[in-house]
């Protein structure tokens, strides 16, 4: 039988029997030639690469990432929480050492998804990585996880739900928000005012080949890991970066896929996006597969490959030089960076955000406010308005300190439900959920 | 009349079915020439009666397996287009290999023509050196065979022996085990021609037709001699199949059990989940290579009646060695048959006295030794069927329908059979708290399901209707359809395919055990649709349950 080099784990849920609609891009047939690759590939028989069937995911998980309004019940769907239970499948096989590393090709995918989630968004309604990271730090108590997100799309939920948490680095690599949904994830976006630096954000432009994300992973990425020392590293491995990509404009390959991955070595890959389900999907997986597994990928290029015509202009390569440097230079003043923003904001740190709800064509108004706290990241409170529910949403932190606990939980009590559709207590540190409805 | 004949590791068991009730049946020693001793036995056992109302003889060799075990090959010439994908030097089985440049996709749509006229060059090379058969493969052939094809067109000037085509070997993904099945089918291309041969003479000299003449598959079902010349390859491991089928048709019904098949040398394990035996996802796995050969998936333990149990080390072990082995030193060792009979055994017997001098060697009494010896035993043949069980419920699932709703495999009941089966009873029903069952006829079970064994086969059809085509790999299809072509058309279609090219009498017979239909979307447009659909011909038994 065949031998890997690392014992992999793989969840492969086609889904083969869901969709959003009839036409959508997030469809049945997503992941329908990947897994013909796969299976044509032989990968079933190695040895050490093992298949398992997901699972779905308890709703403690999903309560503990996000709050769900009006309720899990009414906009989660089951191949949301059949996708978010791979995750948690994936991580459970990796953590337990049955596997050296994991992989879970699924669908729908998440990282669009917010703390706050009214519906879809981007095809994402719950956050496959951010509940599984609650997991992991819930069950395995693991401390400092890394998520790189090498979706094309800007990984904004992800970004969201641990803004202002310093044990989840966050970086992302997409293209630029000024062409390209969800619009956001430019350079001065670095954390909320406890995790400053901790959010990393590499806009790249438009037509960047492989040499551009090669670029980025050899002098930021890897050396921010080196220095941040996480105990896991995530891999949001979104795969529309392609170059036959409809939904984007960029420029990268199968064989630069299989490069990163070899270069990033994470622990867990979860699937994102990538709609090129059949000139891209089948070739990128394939890479990033062999790559996880340490099985020689020079032989996995797209039939119609041709680096000479995927090759980035000058302009595009000295820019993405000038933009490393810059975020390696926030990363590097991370500590006075946050000391000045505490001094400006003694009491709350406040941002007011409106967030699109592509998918379903509305928008949400959100006021946060941050509590400067200097014994923990601080009280997080949130008052949103959207389909005319307001909630006001309340997250003691899973670092929480006394006070900030006991604040949470008095503001609770003493808020009267009156305006509010919804008050929502979300309790990380004794993991439960609290809430009051009109 | 129909008539069995199954060649294990220790016997040669024969059968002999006549309305649905067992007339005859005979164990005969296996000798050191395996088709001599194939041969014999069917000339002592088929009588001139039999013979006058004959409805089949159905064998169940191992002569290809063996070949395959013993490295006792053909020379074989591979041409591999391998495409794109893992690095193909494992690929490598053949005794002189050459990789085609070319590639088909996973659509089946030519990505690069196939380069033939280096193909010429390598044949040109095989030849020289000696080769007479060619193997042919080329990734997602099944999906279209158009290269296989080309390649097989220029070969036919150099007069090889014998050519395989992968394509043709199964309608199922999955290339290195494509490559395999192409070369082994190849390379026992001599051994099963010779025995062919010796068959062929022997209905002629009995006057049996040679329609009559069946040879059992790895996956239970029977295929006629003369169809199965340019594929040996599906003559082999039919031993497993034999058992696992003749336990199922010999008990009573049961939805979910287990078919343990305890013989001289080892004790085979097959699942029936839902009411069927289960199958290899992909094929067996010959020797050190993984094929695409349709199997029942078994498991199997290097431990039979007549393995020996010894002390290493002041541990007991057990088998995988057999008392055939050590004929000269018969004195030093029990076997689990006489550990299994020793409550039965005389005080006074040689049995008693061997396990004795084991016994005393790990200071224990007779009987302690005899029970530790049996739940070791127990928990060998334990093991085995909870990987199994743990196997099936790990298949791939691809659809939320069947996650939620699909029923988790739990066997109700053990179906044992093979010769120690009675002594092996009542131990495996206390140590495992399930109820065994050992139906009749225990002692010669696979050779009635050799015998019994029915037409299997599974079909799949892939209908693109962008490219307005339509593969059936098993029937050798490739053909045009509408662009309008429904899920429901596809059903219809293969059905009827089925129906005019093989087995099958009739529709009933025919079962879609799986159908897709996807939407193929480009530039946010619907333009197509991926169909793919699965049937199976559903497996009939003689009914056999007196």
């Amino acid at each position: 039988m065949l031998k890997a080099k690392n014992s992999l784990g793989l969840i492969l849920f086609p889904a083969f029997d869901w969709r959003i609609s009839p036409t959508h891009p997030e469809r049945e047939e997503r992941l329908l030639y990947t897994i013909d690759q796969i299976e044509e590939e032989g990968l079933f028989d190695y040895e050490n690469i093992k298949i398992y069937n997901p699972e779905m995911i308890e709703s403690k998980y999903i309560e503990m990432t996000h709050f769900c309004i009006p309720a899990i019940s009414s906009i989660v769907t089951v191949s949301h929480k059949i996708a978010a239970g791979s995750a948690i499948t994936i991580a459970k096989k990796v953590l337990s050492k049955e596997v050296e590393k994991g992989f879970a090709l699924i669908r729908p995918p998440g990282h669009h998804a917010h703390r706050i989630t009214y519906g879809d968004k981007g095809f994402c309604i719950i956050n496959n990585e951010a509940i599984m990271v609650e997991y992991l730090r819930k069950e395995y108590k693991i401390k400092k996880i890394a998520i790189i997100d090498t979706d094309c799309h800007h990984g904004d939920g992800t970004q969201d739900i641990f803004w202002n948490d310093k044990d989840v680095l966050f970086i992302s690599l997409h293209q630029d928000g000024t062409t390209l949904y969800p619009g956001t994830g430019f350079t001065d976006e670095i954390g909320g005012p406890s995790a400053i630096g901790y959010t990393l954000n590499l806009p790249l432009p438009p037509y960047t080949s492989d040499e551009g994300f090669l670029y980025c992973l050899d002098n930021l990425i890897i050396p921010v890991l080196e220095e941040f020392k996480p105990d896991i590293i995530i891999n949001s491995a979104g795969q529309d970066n392609h170059y036959s990509d409809p939904l984007t404009n960029m420029n990268f390959s199968a064989q630069g896929y299989a490069k990163l991955t070899e270069k990033l070595s994470p622990n867990i890959s979860v699937l994102e996006g990538g709609y090129s389900i059949e000139s891209a999907l089948p070739y990128v997986n394939l890479g990033i597969i062999f790559a996880l597994a340490g099985i020689d990928y020079s032989n996995i290029k797209e039939p119609d490959y041709n680096p000479e015509k995927l090759k980035q202009s000058q302009r595009i390569t000295d820019y993405i030089k000038r933009l490393c440097e810059h975020v390696y230079s926030i990363w590097k003043s991370k500590e006075e960076s946050e000391y000045k923003i505490k001094m400006a904001n003694q009491d709350y740190y406040v941002r007011k955000k409106s967030i699109y709800y592509d998918t379903m064509g509305f928008r949400e108004n959100q006021l946060e406010k941050i509590k400067i706290c200097k014994k923990c990241s601080g009280l997080i409170l949130i008052d949103s308005l959207c389909l005319g529910y307001r909630v006001l949403a309340i997250v003691i932190p899973h670092d929480a300190c006394n006070d900030c606990e006991n604040e949470g939980h008095k503001l609770f009590e003493n808020t009267e439900v009156g305006d509010y559709s919804h008050i929502l207590l979300q309790d990380k540190k004794s993991f439960e959920l609290f809430r009051k409805t009109s | 009349m129909i008539i069995g004949l199954d060649v294990g590791g220790t016997t040669i068991d024969t059968v002999a079915i006549e309305n649905g009730k067992v007339v005859a049946f005979k164990k005969f020693e296996r000798g050191r020439s395996l088709i001599n001793s194939v041969l014999e036995s069917l000339n002592q056992f088929v009588s001139k009666e039999m013979i006058s109302n004959l409805e089949r003889i159905t064998l169940s060799t191992t002569v290809t397996t063996n070949a395959i075990v013993q490295n006792n090959l053909d020379k074989v010439g591979m041409i591999i287009e391998n495409g794109i994908g893992a690095n193909p030097e494992f690929l490598m089985c053949g005794d002189m290999n050459f990789f085609a440049d070319g590639y088909i996709n996973n659509r089946g749509i030519e990505a690069k023509p196939v380069n033939i006229e280096s193909v010429k060059n390598a044949l040109q090379s095989f030849k020289r050196e000696g080769i007479e058969i060619l193997g042919i493969v080329g990734k997602f052939s099944v999906r279209n065979p158009k290269h296989e094809l080309a390649i097989y067109e220029a070969a036919k000037e150099y007069n090889f022996k014998f050519i395989s085509v992968g394509y043709k070997l199964s309608g199922k993904l999955n290339f290195p085990r494509r490559v395999f099945s192409t070369y082994l089918n190849c390379a026992v291309y001599s051994t099963f021609n010779m025995f062919y041969k010796s068959i062929l003479t022997f209905s002629q000299e009995r006057k049996i037709p040679l329609e009559k003449i069946f040879i059992q598959k790895p996956d239970g079902g029977i295929v006629n001699l003369q169809d199965i010349e340019n594929f040996p390859i599906f003559s082999i491991l039919s031993g497993p199949a034999a058992s696992a089928q003749g336990g199922f048709v010999l008990s009573n019904f049961a939805k979910n059990a287990i078919v343990i098949d305890i013989g001289g040398t080892t004790t085979d394990i097959a699942f029936l989940s839902d009411g069927n035996l289960v199958l290899e996802p992909y094929g067996a796995k010959i020797g050190k290579y993984p094929t695409l050969v349709r199997a029942i998936y078994s498991r199997s333990v290097g431990l039979g009646a007549e393995s020996i149990v010894k002390i290493v080390d002041d541990t007991i072990k057990i088998g995988p060695e057999t008392k055939r082995w050590h004929e000269q030193d018969k004195n030093e060792f029990a076997t689990l048959h006489d550990v299994l009979q020793f409550s039965s055994s005389h005080p006074g017997s040689p049995v008693n006295a061997r396990l004795k001098s084991l016994s005393s060697q790990l200071n224990m009494s007779q009987e302690d030794f005899c029970k530790l010896v049996i739940s070791r035993a127990v928990a060998m043949i334990e093991e085995k069927m909870k990987e199994g069980i743990e196997y099936i419920n790990n298949l791939p699932i691809y659809t939320i329908n069947k996650l939620l709703y699909g029923e988790k495999f739990a066997p109700q009941k053990i179906i044992l059979i093979g010769g120690p089966a009675q002594l092996l009873k009542p131990h495996l029903e206390n140590e495992l708290k399930i109820k065994v069952e050992v139906p009749k006829h225990y002692m010669v079970a696979n050779a009635i399901g050799c015998a019994i064994g029915s037409i299997s086969k599974e079909y799949n059809l892939v209908a693109d209707t962008i490219q307005g085509k339509m593969v059936i790999p098993e029937l050798n299809i490739y053909q045009s359809i509408p662009a309008d072509f429904t899920i429901d058309q596809a059903k219809k279609v293969l059905i009827e395919k089925v129906l005019e090219y093989s087995e099958a009498k009739n529709k009933e017979d025919v079962e879609i055990v799986d159908e897709h239909s996807f939407n193929m979307i480009r530039s946010f447009k619907f333009c197509g649709r991926m169909i793919r659909i699965k049937a199976q011909l559903k497996p009939k038994f003689l009914n056999l349950r007196d």
